[in-house]
């Protein structure tokens, strides 16, 4: 469903280093490939923050749109809690 | 396969004056980074500038586009005996993802900010490589993640020497990365050096400071034999960084990508 809007929440298993990072993201045992982008918010607590913020074993919701195959171009990441 | 269409045409190698910034992407300039996903502790890097000098001529700015998004990447040329190609290895995830090659990716090689000394070299899908272990994104894929660009042979551009060291040889070596991160200036060459902190059978892990735009380039050391050869393809942040370890099945895919 290329296009569709998502929200997905799992814990950061891999940090590629892209830049614009790109991550992998583990929810309920499957992997999925989070792209950031130029526009991308992210948040802690509502509050903007880095993307060098961003840490393997965080965990995050992303909000996006999806892109093929388990992959999601990201809109919006909150840190849900850190490692 | 390739078009060398925004810069020297191939076999002219002219220098090149760049008029993008990368713009688009987040501008460096605002982002602070003390302590990031992959700097340890202090950042460490500095800048190489020029990077027309032994051995930084060999490594490349890379500008990867996956469905019309546009990301940076590092990459490095690599002598595999290629009469074809002038192969520059880089990450899996820089050429494909998601299912999918790259639409295209730039290539630069000796990248300083706006110079592009070597001209650019524009490599469409089918002259894109990834690891069979990469594309198949089973759950041991970061393991398998590198791949590699294939620019039609220059003959001038020339190769760094790749290094498959033992368990042994790589015990308490020190390391050096060099790549092109996105929060520097643009199309800027950083360099950091640590200790292997972790050898395992497919991957190295360091601490050598790295920043994202920097996955694809070369982890490298002076081997036994005094000649600088990368021991690992950079990929992952974190502190420790992680890096493919270069063994004799990497090497295998890079020579047949050479010839293919």
């Amino acid at each position: 469903m290329t296009g569709e809007s998502t929200v997905v929440e799992g814990e950061i298993v891999a940090l590629m280093e892209t830049w614009p990072l790109q991550l992998d993201l583990e929810t309920d045992g499957v992997t999925s490939l989070v792209r950031l982008h130029p526009e991308t918010r992210i948040t802690d607590g509502g509050q903007p923050v880095e993307p060098h913020d961003l840490e393997v074993g965080s965990t995050v919701r992303v909000e996006g749109l999806l892109r093929g195959e388990r992959t999601i171009r990201a809109n919006a990441i909150e840190l849900v809690r850190r490692p | 396969m390739s078009d060398p269409s925004t810069g020297g045409a191939m076999g002219e190698m002219k220098p090149v004056t760049l008029d993008y910034d990368d713009s688009g992407l987040p501008n460096p300039g605002v982002l602070s980074y003390e302590t990031k996903e992959a700097v340890c502790g202090e950042d460490n890097r500095s800048r190489v500038s020029p990077a027309t000098n032994f051995p930084y001529h060999w490594i490349c700015s890379l500008r990867m586009v996956f469905d019309g998004d546009l990301f940076i990447g590092s990459g490095w040329l690599v002598d595999v005996g290629s009469n074809k190609y002038d192969v520059v290895v880089t990450s899996g995830h820089c050429v494909f993802g998601g299912g999918s090659f790259a639409d295209s990716v730039e290539v630069i090689p000796a990248r300083d900010a706006n110079e592009a000394p070597w001209g650019t070299f524009t490599v469409a899908r089918d002259g894109l490589r990834a690891s069979q272990g990469w594309q198949d994104q089973g759950p041991d894929k970061s393991h398998f993640d590198y791949g590699a660009i294939l620019i039609p042979k220059t003959g001038v551009l020339g190769a760094m020497q790749y290094g498959v060291l033992s368990d042994a040889e790589l015990q308490n070596r020190v390391v050096t990365n060099s790549g092109y991160p996105g929060d520097k200036p643009s199309g800027t060459l950083w360099s950091d050096g640590g200790p292997l902190a972790e050898v395992s059978e497919s991957m190295i892990r360091y601490m050598a400071d790295t920043a994202g735009g920097q996955s694809g380039s070369p982890t490298y050391t002076w081997a036994d034999d005094n000649i600088l050869r990368t021991v690992g393809i950079h990929g992952y942040g974190g502190c420790p960084n992680g890096a493919v370890r270069v063994t004799d099945a990497v090497v295998q895919d890079l020579e047949a990508w050479g010839q293919s």
